[in-house]
C-alpha cells in the first residue's frame, strides 16, 4: 500500500522550491518591515541559512532510516502509542497549514481581484484543484510541480524587473540601526516562509539522487533558490518603499507591479496574482498530500487509502473556511501556525533524532 | 470423417442451406468422383480452372498434392474446418474414398491501389498510405524494415467478423513486458465484430473516460516505422487503413514526419508553434471572455476601448457570444467533412465570409469575437493529430465557463486542472505526460533536436537497447 515511485534529484528540487514559495512572497516585506525594518533582507537571508540547518537536521534523521518515510519510522523511534499521536498531530498540522494558506491566498484574491465574488467559491475551487493534485503519487506530484515551475520563474522576473525604476538604495541604510535584536525577531517571522522543505521528511526514501550527499545538495540548491527569490523580493520592496509605507501596505509587491505597464499589458499585478495561483497551490497540494499520508500511516498496515483521506481533508477544510473570513482572524491564526510549524518542522524532528541517537547508542553499548 | 463425397456434400448443404452463392460441383475424372465446394462470390474462377481443374484433368490418377500447383494448400480431416475455409474464400476439394479434404486458396483479391495519404498531409517525405488490406499493409511495413527483428503477430478478433489484427514491434528494441501487456489486452477482447481503430482503442486504452487520445492513429507507413524504431508497437487491422501506434506520450501528438526532413531549427520552431497553438486553442476564447467581461484592465486602454466599442451594440453577454461562435465553428468543420468535396469549398465561402461578415454587421457578435473564433479554429487545425485537435477544441468550452465565473483566474484554474490530469495519466504503465525537464527530456518533445543528437531512443519504451545512432558525423575527424 505504501508503494511510491521514486523521484530524481531534479524533481525533488522542484517539489521543494514550489512547496517553500507560498503567500509569503506577497506579505514577507510587510511583515519583515514591522520587525526588522530596513534589514528585512538580512533577516530573510539569515532565516534561509537557518532553514538550511533545518534541512540538515531532517536529512540526518532521514539518513538514519533510509528505507522508510517519516511516518513509518516514528512508531519505531518513540513507540507505538506516541508514534500514533505524532502521526495524528502531523496530519492535523498539515491539513491546518493547507487550510490556512488557502485562506490567506483567498483573502488576497478577494481584496485585489474579486470584490464581488463570494469568498467560499474561490476557496472551493482552490480546494478542489489542490485536492485533485494531492491524490496523485509523489512522482506524479513532482511532474505537476515541474509543469508549474515556469510560473515562479515568470513571477520572479516580473519582480526583479519591476525594480528597475524607482529604486533608492539609501532605503537600505543604515544597516543594523537598532542592533541585532529586531533582525533576530525578523528571522523568526521569516522562518515560516521557508517551511516546505519538511517535504523531505516523507520524501527521503523515495529520492534516487545517487547518494546521500547528492540528496543533501539537491535540497540545498532548492533552499538556495528560495533564498534568492525571497531576498530579491525583500530588496525590491525595501528599496522602493520607505519604512512607513511598508508597514501600512500589506502586499507591497502587488502595489509595485500595479505601477508598471508595458505596451501589451496594462496591469501586471493581475497577471502576477493569477500566475501566483500556480505557486500557492503547489504548496497547498503538497501539504494535503503530506497530511493524507500521515493519516494513512496511522496504522502500520495502512488506514484507508490516501485518496479518501485527501477528499475528507478537503471537505473538512472547506467547512472550516466559513469560520475564517475576517482578515484579522486569519492573521492571528497564521501567527499561531508559525509557532506550530517550528514545533513540527524543527522541534519534533530534533527530538526524534536525539531519541533515536540515544537508543542506538544504548543498543551499541549493550 | 466420412470418406464418401456424398456424405460431405450432405454436410455442406446443411451448413449452407439457403445460400445462393454456394456451389457444389460434381466432377468425374478418370473414373474417380470429385466434389468442389466454394462460394462463387469469393473465388477467382479463372484461378480455379487454371490451377485446380486443368492439372486434375491432365493427371487424374496422381496424388492431389503432386498435381495441384497452388501455394496456399492445406489438408484437413475436419469438415467443420473446411466449412470455415469456404467462408473465408477457399475452394474445398474432396476426392471420393479419401478421408481428408483439400483446402485450396484461389480467392478473388479485391483491393484498391496504394494512394497518397489524404488525412496526414506533409510536404517532404514518403507519400504512401496504408489501405484496407492487411496483407498489403504488412507488405509495406516489411519492405520498410527488411529484417527478422520486425515481429508480426496476428490475432483474430471478433466471433463473427474474424477480423485479422496484426501487432508489429521490433524484437531487439521494444520492451517485452509492454508487448505482453498488449497481448493480454488484445486477447481479452471478445466481441462479435471489431472495427479499427475505434473499437480497439476504446477496449484497450487505460483511462476509460479520458478526452485526450491515448493511441496515435496514422495512415503513414513511414510514421509507423519511426515509432517502431522507438520501441513502440503498431497495430494494423484488416479492413482499416489506419494503424494504431502505442504507447505514445502527449508529445507524440505534436510531432509530424515533416519535422525530420527540414532544418532542425525550423522543426523546433514548428513544434513550439504547435504547442503554443495547443494552449491557444484552449485558452483564447476563455481569455476573450475574461478580458471582455472580467479583467479589461489587463490590456492597454486603447485596445480595451476598441474592444468595448465593438461590444457596444452586441446584445448577448460575452459568454453566450463566445460559446455560440465556437459552436458555429464546429458546425462549419463538421459540414465541410460530411459534404461532397466539390461543395466543400462553397461551405468555406458561405460559412467563413458570409456568416462571419453578416454576424458582425447585424451585431450578433463583435468583430473581435469573429477574429478569436477564426484564430482558435486555425490554431486547433495546426495540431497534426485529428483526435488531439478535436479534443483540444472541446476543452475550450469548460475553459470558457470557468472564465466567465473567475475571469483570468478561472483560466488559470482550468490549465491547472488540465496539467494535473495530464500528469496523472498513464498509458500502458508509462507516464502519459512528463514535463520536459532534462536535456534528454526535451530532445524530441519540446524541440526537434538535430538528428546527430538523437543518439538514444526514449527510455520509457525501449529500456534495454537505447542506442539508435552510432558515431554521428564521424567523417569529420
Amino acid at each position: 500500500m505504501m508503494r511510491e515511485e521514486s523521484i530524481n534529484g531534479r524533481q525533488l528540487i522542484t517539489l521543494t522550491v514550489m512547496a517553500q514559495l507560498g503567500t509569503e512572497v506577497l506579505s514577507l516585506p510587510h511583515v519583515g518591515a514591522e520587525n526588522a525594518r530596513q534589514d528585512t533582507w538580512l533577516a530573510v537571508l539569515i532565516s534561509g541559512v537557518a532553514a538550511q540547518i533545518g534541512i540538515l537536521l531532517i536529512w540526518w534523521l532521514g539518513s538514519r532510516y533510509p528505507n522508510r518515510n517519516f511516518y513509518a519510522y516514528t512508531r519505531e523511534v518513540v513507540g507505538r502509542p506516541i508514534g500514533f499521536v505524532l502521526n495524528l498531530l502531523y496530519g492535523c498540522y498539515y491539513s491546518f497549514s493547507g487550510l490556512l494558506i488557502t485562506a490567506l491566498y483567498t483573502d488576497i484574491l478577494k481584496r485585489w481581484m474579486f470584490l464581488l465574488t463570494p469568498r467560499w467559491l474561490i476557496f472551493l475551487m482552490l480546494m478542489i484543484i489542490c485536492g485533485y493534485a494531492a491524490t496523485s503519487s509523489l512522482k506524479r506530484m513532482a511532474f505537476i510541480s515541474q509543469s508549474f515551475i515556469i510560473f515562479p520563474v515568470i513571477c520572479f522576473l516580473l519582480i526583479a524587473f519591476s525594480g528597475i525604476y524607482g529604486l533608492d538604495a539609501r532605503n537600505l541604510l543604515p544597516v543594523l540601526s537598532h542592533g541585532w535584536a529586531p533582525v533576530i525577531k525578523g528571522v523568526y517571522v521569516a522562518y515560516s516562509a521557508y517551511i516546505g522543505y519538511d517535504l523531505l521528511l516523507y520524501a527521503y526514501p523515495y529520492v534516487q539522487a545517487g547518494s546521500k550527499k547528492k540528496l543533501l545538495i539537491a535540497m540545498s540548491v532548492a533552499n538556495a533558490l528560495t533564498i534568492v527569490f525571497y531576498v530579491t523580493v525583500c530588496l525590491v520592496c525595501t528599496t522602493m518603499f520607505g519604512q512607513k509605507q511598508l508597514i501600512i501596505v500589506p502586499e507591497p509587491i502587488v502595489f509595485i507591479l500595479k505601477n508598471y505597464r508595458i505596451q501589451v499589458l496594462q496591469s501586471l499585478d493581475i497577471l502576477f496574482l493569477v500566475f501566483y495561483v500556480f505557486v500557492v497551490s503547489a504548496t497547498i497540494y503538497v501539504y494535503f498530500f503530506l497530511a493524507s499520508k500521515a493519516f494513512v500511516h496511522l496504522r502500520t498496515s495502512g488506514l484507508g487509502n490516501s485518496y479518501h483521506w485527501v477528499w475528507a481533508i478537503v471537505t473538512i477544510c472547506f467547512a472550516a473556511s466559513f469560520f475564517l473570513t475576517k482578515r484579522n482572524d486569519i492573521l492571528r491564526i497564521a501567527a499561531f501556525q508559525d509557532q506550530l510549524s517550528i514545533l513540527a518542522v524543527v522541534a519534533f524532528p530534533l527530538l526524534l533524532l536525539l531519541i533515536s541517537g540515544i537508543r542506538s547508542a544504548g543498543r551499541h553499548r549493550v | 470423417m466420412n470418406p464418401s463425397v456424398a456424405a460431405s456434400e450432405q454436410f455442406f448443404y446443411e451448413q449452407f442451406s439457403g445460400q445462393s452463392d454456394f456451389q457444389s460441383k460434381k466432377l468425374l475424372i478418370g473414373g474417380i468422383e470429385y466434389r468442389l465446394f466454394y462460394l462463387n462470390t469469393l473465388i477467382d474462377s479463372s484461378h480455379v480452372q487454371e490451377f485446380i481443374l486443368k492439372p486434375l484433368l491432365s493427371k487424374p490418377l496422381n496424388d492431389v498434392r503432386e498435381v495441384i500447383s497452388i501455394l496456399d494448400y492445406e489438408e484437413t480431416d475436419h469438415v467443420e474446418e473446411a466449412v470455415q475455409a469456404v467462408v473465408c474464400g477457399k475452394t474445398v476439394l474432396h476426392r471420393d474414398g479419401e478421408s481428408k479434404l483439400y483446402l485450396l486458396g484461389a480467392d478473388l483479391k479485391k483491393e484498391r491501389t496504394i494512394n497518397i495519404p489524404s488525412n496526414e498531409r506533409i510536404l517532404r517525405g514518403a507519400n504512401e498510405a496504408f489501405i484496407e488490406n492487411l496483407d498489403t499493409n504488412l507488405n509495406l511495413m516489411r519492405k520498410l524494415i527488411p529484417s527478422t527483428e520486425l515481429v508480426v503477430k496476428t490475432y483474430t478478433i471478433g466471433r463473427l467478423s474474424k477480423t485479422k489484427v496484426a501487432v508489429m514491434y521490433i524484437k531487439s528494441v521494444a520492451d517485452p513486458s509492454l508487448f505482453e501487456e498488449l497481448d493480454r489486452r488484445l486477447l481479452s477482447i471478445d466481441s462479435d465484430y471489431t472495427e479499427s481503430p475505434g473499437f480497439i482503442d476504446e477496449l484497450i486504452r487505460d483511462k476509460k473516460f479520458s478526452l485526450f487520445p491515448q493511441l496515435l492513429i496514422t495512415e503513414r507507413p513511414d510514421r509507423a516505422r519511426a515509432y517502431l524504431m522507438e520501441g513502440k508497437m503498431v497495430i494494423a487491422t484488416s479492413g482499416s487503413p489506419d494503424a494504431i501506434i502505442l504507447p505514445v506520450t502527449f508529445w507524440s501528438f505534436f510531432q509530424s514526419p515533416d519535422d525530420y526532413h527540414i532544418s532542425w531549427l525550423l522543426g523546433t520552431f514548428f513544434r513550439l508553434l504547435r504547442l503554443a497553438c495547443f494552449l491557444l486553442t484552449i485558452g483564447l476564447p476563455a481569455f476573450y471572455v475574461s478580458v471582455s467581461s472580467f479583467n479589461p484592465q489587463l490590456l492597454p486602454i486603447n485596445f480595451v476601448n476598441t474592444l468595448q466599442s465593438s461590444l457596444k451594440y452586441v446584445t448577448f453577454p460575452p459568454l453566450i457570444e463566445t460559446i455560440a461562435m465556437m459552436l458555429l465553428l464546429e458546425i462549419l468543420r463538421e459540414a465541410t467533412i460530411r459534404l461532397a468535396s466539390p461543395a466543400g469549398q462553397t461551405i468555406g465561402v458561405v460559412g467563413g465570409i458570409v456568416i462571419g461578415t453578416v454576424i458582425v454587421q447585424s451585431n450578433l457578435a463583435s468583430n473581435t469575437m469573429v477574429i478569436v473564433a477564426a484564430l482558435t479554429g486555425l490554431a486547433s487545425f495546426i495540431i497534426p493529430s485529428y483526435e488531439m485537435s478535436s479534443a483540444v477544441r472541446l476543452l475550450g468550452y469548460p475553459a470558457i465557463l470557468l472564465s466567465s465565473v473567475f475571469g483570468l483566474l478561472g483560466l488559470a484554474f482550468f490549465f491547472m486542472i488540465i496539467f494535473i490530469y495530464l500528469c496523472q495519466m498513464s498509458t500502458m504503465g508509462q507516464p502519459y505526460f512528463s514535463p520536459p525537464f532534462s536535456l534528454s527530456g526535451i530532445r524530441d518533445t519540446l524541440i526537434r533536436s538535430p538528428i546527430w543528437n538523437l543518439k538514444k531512443r526514449p527510455a520509457g519504451t525501449s529500456p534495454y537497447n537505447q542506442t539508435r545512432l552510432r558515431h554521428p558525423r564521424s567523417w569529420k575527424r
